[in-house]
């Protein structure tokens, strides 16, 4: 009713099953699939699956069962092809990419669910539960993206947006204000800048492709004030010697950072520099840090000394977590020295109801337990395939915005009047706009008044 | 007589066109001023059109509206802006005879069948059943109306500003419009307050032009309306001229008495249209700014300091202004002032640009918050017409984002949260390469024909001018150019080394189809059909793209939304939106969409609920 274009996502929740699903959906579906998967399915009855192999330019990505369902038989009531993989991440998202290059799009939150509706595939009473659905779904996966974004990747797409934005404002300026007295910037400068952005844009997609900056992983931090053994702990999580361990407060002076797989789940351990009240100057900077890490992290772990009685420094700590009661579990490190009963009632005067796991990093006791209690928390409290939507959203839509920033830097070559260029900034401005927010013709305009002298 | 069909409040640029339309459709109409005399008078610069205003006034025109009309008989400096550029970003400008403006003005209303110009003060409207009845005068008067068009500019509870001085006022020297903004208030309409500026002006025989740059009209003048042949009339030059840091330095000696920076003036004023203390306080290291010196006319002395819009004291303003190179020894004939005013955000309005608060009641020009005759007249021309048209119980008109620059301005006005007076720019119109200038009779004359407000005259040129588009594309676009001929007529381009159609040629930026249709030997097309032909071949990539974006709006612009339904009851919108949407109540999907605050994911659970008011068989009312 509203469009047929075809849409994909995965549908089944992907932690730590064998099998992951994904759902294209839309006219051509079919064929969409069949230009990829080893056997024929364009002449292939609905109804049935189909076992073979997704090939995308003669490199197997992985051995699939193909389901087909034609139109109106089907969830959607559209022409859908349900794929099942291997439940490994990397797949699932590879998949996805070469079904979005092949241009499908990403479905956006709840929209098989509103098609079924639209498609007369759900009866009246539903409507409202599938509006829920929508506006649920959509505040989760903002979240999500927002999550994603924060840090260094929103940091550098946001400068680029910036800089794109004031590349526009000066085409703009070119064409409504070009009767003032104002200085229009070169072609051959609008050209350097071009090619300076593209290949920022292209380091980040290349981090992409490592995985070092698009991490799909969860955050767990570990946190407690200084010399608890949070370095020791993550050195016994992680099986390795990487973080200098050392006797003197406040030796981890930023915080540092791995990627372990637990459980299925990628997860980025974090060690955060330790708060505490009378922090050296030098410390400020990562206390800082650490106040904005506890925001983003999916899980807290509180590490605590649990030979000694809870002293001022705990308590700064204990104060600033309380209100984050939901994501906590509390690790009593040093249990090989002693228990000291002060501690344990200071933890159950402030997070009453969650239990200490009682370990020791030096001796390595109790560790697969701490394993085992991030493994269970995160089955329960993320979405990882939300994440891989994410990341494939990202991913497109910064390859897209290099591709369009070619053809500006090809316009700005052929001497295209400042009305030409526009349309191309605009374009690309979009394309990073749908990671960040939008981007209007007013923010533009807004630009220009607050940087040059405009007006007579 | 004490009834009409439309009652027009207001004789500036809204105000005259609104009555035109009405009085074309064949209504009694009556429009009310303070003053006839008056009617038509540019209150600020003397000028019509540039940049983005221009293409207004020539989609005005090719609806069959006036302003074209009168800036071509009262213009006497007519420029093309932009001609160093592309087609899609040139307008025209003209200054005009500031008195005679106004003179043809009243003669075209004068000799307008059905209308007639009543002199007066509004001081209330007469309204039953949600339906405005009547007009109200201060001498106690009554006049029905069966639609009533608001167009009162700057004069609702207008204050003007001098320094610290400041008295109630319209425009300078006229009474302010009180009763009826009160009278609106209690009908629910809220206001907002803003602010604008001109600067001094003086005498043109106190200019020592010789330390001047002289501006120099276009020859020969290229006229803004359709159906005007040429412009024979006299032109005459503006003279360019700068401030230096010793204007700047007087000038910050009066911030203490500045209505703006000592906070007396409330109104916000345009960053567009900065006064003279405010950009050298926001740009304190720009060392000189440009001063253009507009002649108000043929016999008119005065002359429009452009650039030095002010509201500073007058012995400030003084001292100022004969820092000026070549107005040492200026004599001020009126001083700079900044006006505050009422307007009606215009978030009240439907897309016909009727009040939702009261029917037949129409809002246009500055009380909606913008700024610009062009801007004013344009929704001038669109109230009255569907004034007239809802009267006549026809289809009301309207015109898309896509089509028009007026489409756009309608469509931003009653869709965005405004906080500076609205101007019109080309960057504002997305399908900016689709809505040119010249191409504005090809994309709306039809409209104009079709409601009786084009003459035959102009319509009969469209007809020609479409038939030799068409002529050049069957004829000559795929006409073969030898590399002899190209490359010995040719000599700015890469010689060719075969044979190639005139279209191919074309895509080379430095290769133009006037040229090209010489080496054929074509006959002489009309330079409005040629240009069309070589935009639309030269451009294809990014005009394909404006169309693809164009097809995508037209799916959700198409999806119609019933007048009456209650986004309270939608608890998946998000809590901005629904207060939004409540407020604006669009009536389309594409118009709910580009509402700020309405998230796609409130599109999305939108399109659910009009699905299941579809079936539910809730009719979809049409606006």
């Amino acid at each position: 009713m509203y469009e047929k274009d075809i849409i994909i996502a995965p549908i089944s929740a992907l932690q730590g099953g064998s099998i992951n699903m994904l759902r294209l959906s839309g006219e051509g579906a079919v064929e969409c699939a069949d230009a990829f998967f080893s056997r024929d399915l364009i002449n292939a009855p609905g109804g049935r699956f189909y076992f073979g192999h997704l090939q995308n330019k003669n490199r197997i990505i992985d051995d699939v069962i193909v389901y087909i369902f034609r139109a109106p038989h089907s969830f959607t009531g559209e022409d859908v092809v349900e794929i099942s993989c291997h439940g490994n991440f990397f797949i699932t998202e590879e998949i996805l990419n070469t079904f979005i290059d092949a241009g499908c799009r990403l479905a956006e939150p709840g929209e098989f669910s509103r098609r079924a509706f639209l498609n007369s595939k759900m009866d009246l009473l539903q409507a409202e539960a599938v509006a829920d659905l929508i506006a649920a779904k959509n505040k989760s996966a903002v979240k999500n993206s927002l999550k994603q974004l924060h840090g260094g990747l929103s940091h550098s797409i946001q400068s680029i947006k910036e800089k794109l934005i004031h590349l526009a404002s000066m085409v703009e300026l070119d064409i409504d204000f070009s009767e003032e007295e104002i200085d229009i910037i070169p072609y051959d400068e609008i050209r350097k800048e071009i090619e300076v952005l593209t290949d920022d844009l292209k380091r980040l997609i290349n981090t992409y492709h490592t995985g070092k900056n698009f991490t799909s992983s969860s955050e767990v931090l570990l946190l407690g004030k200084p010399n608890v053994g949070k370095s020791s702990l993550m050195n016994a999580l992680i099986n390795r010697e990487r973080v200098i361990v050392s006797g003197q407060p406040g030796t981890t002076r930023d915080h540092i950072h791995e990627d372990i797989l637990i459980h299925d789940h990628l997860v980025r351990l974090i060690d955060s520099a330790g708060i505490r009240r009378k922090a050296e100057a030098i410390e400020k900077a990562g206390v800082k840090r650490s106040v904005q890490l506890i925001e983003d992290a999916v899980l807290i772990l509180l590490v605590v000394d649990l030979s000694q009685p809870a002293d001022s420094d705990d308590s700064i700590v204990f104060e600033q977590l309380k209100k984050h009661h939901h994501k906590i579990r509390i690790i009593g490190n040093k249990k090989d020295l002693s228990v000291h009963p002060d501690m344990l009632s200071t933890l159950e005067k402030y997070f009453t109801g969650i239990p200490v796991i009682q370990v020791s990093a030096r001796e390595k006791e109790n560790i697969d337990v701490i394993h085992d209690t991030i493994g269970a928390y995160l089955r329960t409290h993320t979405e990882d395939h939300e994440h891989i939507i994410t990341n494939a959203r990202h991913h497109r839509l910064l390859k897209q915005c290099v591709t369009q920033l070619e053809q500006t830097r090809e316009a700005v070559e052929q001497q295209l009047g400042p009305e030409f260029l526009s349309v191309d900034f605009r374009t690309a401005i979009n394309y990073l706009a749908e990671l960040t927010g939008d981007v209007t013709t007013d923010d533009i305009l807004n630009h220009i008044f607050s940087n040059f002298c405009i007006g007579k | 007589m004490n009834s009409f069909d439309v009652i027009v409040i207001g004789g500036g640029h809204a105000g005259i066109e609104a009555a035109w339309v009405c009085a074309r459709r064949g209504l009694q109409t009556a429009l009310i001023s303070l003053d006839i005399k008056k009617i038509g008078l540019m209150s600020c610069n003397p000028a019509i059109g540039g940049l983005a205003k221009g293409q207004l006034v020539r989609e005005i025109d090719a609806l069959g509206g006036l302003m074209g009309r009168i800036i071509d008989e009262s213009g006497i400096h007519f420029k093309m802006l932009n001609t160093s550029k592309g087609p899609a970003v040139q307008s025209p400008r003209a200054q005009a005879d500031r008195g005679y403006y106004a003179v043809v003005a009243q003669k075209f209303l004068n000799n307008s069948a059905n209308l007639h110009l009543l002199e007066g003060m509004v001081s209330g409207l007469g309204v039953r059943n949600g339906k405005v009845t009547s007009v109200l005068l201060n001498d106690g008067s009554e006049i029905k109306a069966r639609a009533v068009i608001l167009t009162a500019g700057t004069f609702l509870n207008g204050i003007i500003h001098v320094g610290l001085n400041h008295l109630p006022a319209g425009r300078a020297g006229d009474l302010p419009a009180r009763g009826l903004s009160e009278t609106l208030m209690n009908y629910g309409f809220r206001t907002g307050r803003l602010k604008t500026g001109t600067p001094p002006r003086i005498h043109r025989d106190s200019i020592d032009y010789s330390k001047t740059e002289e501006q120099k009209p276009d020859n020969p003048p290229r006229p803004f309306s359709f159906s005007t042949d040429r412009i024979n009339r006299q032109q005459i030059s503006c003279y360019i001229t700068y401030t230096n840091p010793h204007t700047h330095d007087i000038l910050r000696e009066g911030f203490d008495e500045s209505p703006m920076f000592t906070g007396r003036i409330q109104g916000v004023g345009p960053r567009y249209c900065p006064s003279i203390e405010d950009k050298i306080d926001r740009f304190a290291d720009k060392s000189r700014h440009q001063i253009f010196l507009e002649p108000e006319g043929y016999t008119n002395p005065e002359v429009y300091v452009n650039g030095f819009s002010t509201s500073l004291p007058g012995p400030i303003q003084e001292r100022a202004i004969r820092t000026v190179s070549g107005l040492e020894k200026c004599r001020i004939i009126r001083l700079g002032y900044a006006v505050e005013y009422d307007f009606f955000p215009p978030d009240q309005l439907y897309a016909t640009l009727e009040t939702k608060a009261i029917e037949h009641l129409y809002f246009a020009g500055q009380v909606n918050g913008t700024s610009g005759y062009e801007e004013a007249a344009a929704q001038g021309f669109l109230a009255g017409l569907n004034a007239a048209l809802k009267l006549q119980s026809e289809e009301p008109f309207a015109l898309k984002r896509s089509e028009a620059y007026i489409g756009v301005l309608i469509d931003d006005l009653i869709n965005k949260i405004h906080e500076e007076p609205y101007r019109m720019f080309t960057s504002r119109a997305e399908f900016r390469l689709l809505l040119r200038q010249d191409n504005a009779d090809l994309r709306l004359m039809d409209h104009g024909y079709r409601l009786g407000l084009v003459d035959d005259h102009s319509y009969d040129r469209l007809q020609r001018k479409r038939e030799e588009i068409k002529k050049i594309r069957d004829a000559h676009l795929q006409e073969i150019i030898s590399p002899a001929t190209f490359n010995e007529k040719i000599t700015h381009s890469a010689p060719l080394t075969q044979s190639q159609p005139v279209e191919k040629l074309l895509r080379r930026p430095e290769v133009n189809l006037v040229d090209l249709l010489r080496l054929k030997g074509a006959p002489e097309y009309s330079r409005d059909a040629v240009l069309d032909v070589e935009f639309s071949v030269k451009y294809k990539g990014y005009l394909d793209r404006q169309q693809a974006l164009l097809e995508k709006f037209v799916k959700t612009e198409g999806v119609r939304i019933p007048e009456a339904l209650d986004y309270n009851v939608i608890k998946a919108l998000s809590a901005e939106a629904r207060e939004k949407l409540n407020r604006i109540r669009p009536a389309n999907l594409g118009q709910a969409a580009r509402i700020s605050g309405v998230s796609p994911s409130d599109i999305s659970v939108l399109m659910v609920y009009l699905e299941k008011y579809r079936r539910m068989g809730v009719p979809r009312e049409t606006i």
